[in-house]
């Protein structure tokens, strides 16, 4: 399986890296316990600076998707599937606590929230 | 009349060397511009060939014919040697002791010296092409691991690890049972262990390496191949050595090996040269 990153994306590559090899995992193209290439090799092949790979790849760790076990290599961990799911609902409920602060400081009620929130939804989900 | 030999191999590699290399690094600069960035060069064909033949200096004619003029030189002197005109040059050894020897560090160092030339022209063409070809914004990499053992059967791997281990130990046996002829043998055992470890790195480094077509290799699978195949023929050679030590200076090890190397490489130019691609399917496995 192959990942594709665009030096000129607004999202930073570190991020495309974490964020394709979250969606591998979720989708089973990732199994638990496959390995992943080294950072060189990653770096190499994408003509990245090995930083940039490095950086992915411990996030990826701190987020126990991947293990690093030294000179054997980095792993897809047996969780992944479950810290992947956590990372995004974490993510997503991170976001959504922000725009409704916003939402309240602005003084718009719960209800007023909820119609807007459901409304938005329906749209979304309609056209997707 | 034996020296003819000596004459005629060096000859052919100084001939092959330096009157192909030159078409060859131009070659492989479009080769290096496709690799860098292939959208680039199907979208810039003639800028990139005016580029090749100006700024890139592989391309240009004077590379070419400066390639040419050091053919002529390299095989002038070594002509010149060998009817003996000129009876003492670039070696320290003496015409009428020992003429192979004079061929033969005459051509070495007429090869280093073009050599190093031949090298820097090339690093700066490099380092110019990486300027102005662009790297792509979408960059494509494969998320599967490659090791060695990917591309080399196991019992190749199994096969040439035995092979490099019963060499390593033959002259560590030698060495301990006294049984070389010259004083500075534990020197010169540094030279196969040295080599050998160097190549073992290279092999497992290659795997690493981006797939590229620079150095006519189309894939790494070839280079591997190649990498493992000289670790064999070293081993070879160091044992042509190992020989030579223990026998004593009644066997010509220098010359032999400096021979056999040389002609070796001389094949190895003629098939990279000559062979088609097709004839070689087998190894143009794309990994």
């Amino acid at each position: 399986m192959d990942i594709v990153v665009h030096t000129n994306a607004p999202e930073p590559v570190y991020e495309q890296i974490v964020r394709q090899i979250h969606d591998a995992v979720k989708s089973g193209k990732l199994q638990p316990d496959a390995p992943l290439p080294t950072v060189r090799q990653l770096a190499g092949d994408l003509r990245l600076n090995r930083n940039t790979v490095a950086r992915a790849y411990k996030l990826l760790e701190d987020q126990g998707v991947i293990l690093t076990a030294g000179r054997k290599g980095t792993f897809v961990r047996f969780e992944a599937a479950r810290e992947v799911a956590k990372v995004k609902t974490g993510r997503a409920e991170r976001l959504m606590r922000r725009l409704i602060k916003t939402l309240v400081v602005e003084g718009m009620s719960r209800r007023e929230i909820t119609d807007i929130f459901n409304s938005a939804l329906s749209l979304e989900t309609r056209k997707g | 009349m034996t020296e003819w030999i000596d004459f005629s191999v060096y000859a052919a590699m100084t001939a092959i060397y330096w009157f192909v290399s030159a078409h060859w690094a131009a070659a492989m600069a479009l080769q290096m511009a496709g690799d860098r960035n292939q959208d680039w060069l199907t979208a810039n064909r003639e800028h990139a060939r005016t580029l090749l033949f100006s700024r890139w200096l592989v391309g240009s004619r004077w590379f070419r014919w400066s390639c040419y003029a050091w053919g002529a030189v390299s095989l002038s002197i070594l002509l010149a040697i060998q009817i003996g005109v000129w009876r003492q040059v670039l070696s320290t050894a003496t015409h009428a002791g020992s003429r192979w020897e004079v061929l033969k560090d005459a051509h070495s160092t007429l090869l280093i010296v073009g050599l190093l030339y031949y090298f820097a022209v090339i690093v700066v063409s490099s380092r110019r092409l990486a300027k102005d070809v662009p790297l792509p914004e979408r960059r494509r990499a494969t998320l599967t691991p490659r090791t060695v053992s990917g591309f080399v059967p196991r019992w190749f791997r199994m096969a040439t690890y035995a092979l490099i281990g019963v060499h390593l130990a033959a002259w560590v046996v030698v060495g301990t049972l006294g049984l070389y002829s010259a004083p500075d043998f534990w020197v010169r055992s540094a030279g196969p262990v040295t080599f050998t470890g160097i190549f073992l790195v290279i092999a497992h480094a290659m795997v690493h390496l981006r797939a590229s077509d620079t150095l006519g290799v189309p894939d790494r699978r070839l280079g591997v191949y190649f990498v493992f195949g000289s670790l064999i023929y070293a081993q070879l050679m160091f044992a042509l050595r190992l020989y030579g030590e223990v026998v004593g200076p009644s066997f010509d090890v220098d010359r032999a090996l400096h021979l056999t190397l040389s002609a070796t490489l001389v094949l190895g130019m003629l098939l990279l040269a000559f062979v088609p691609r097709a004839l070689k399917p087998a190894l143009y496995d794309p990994a």
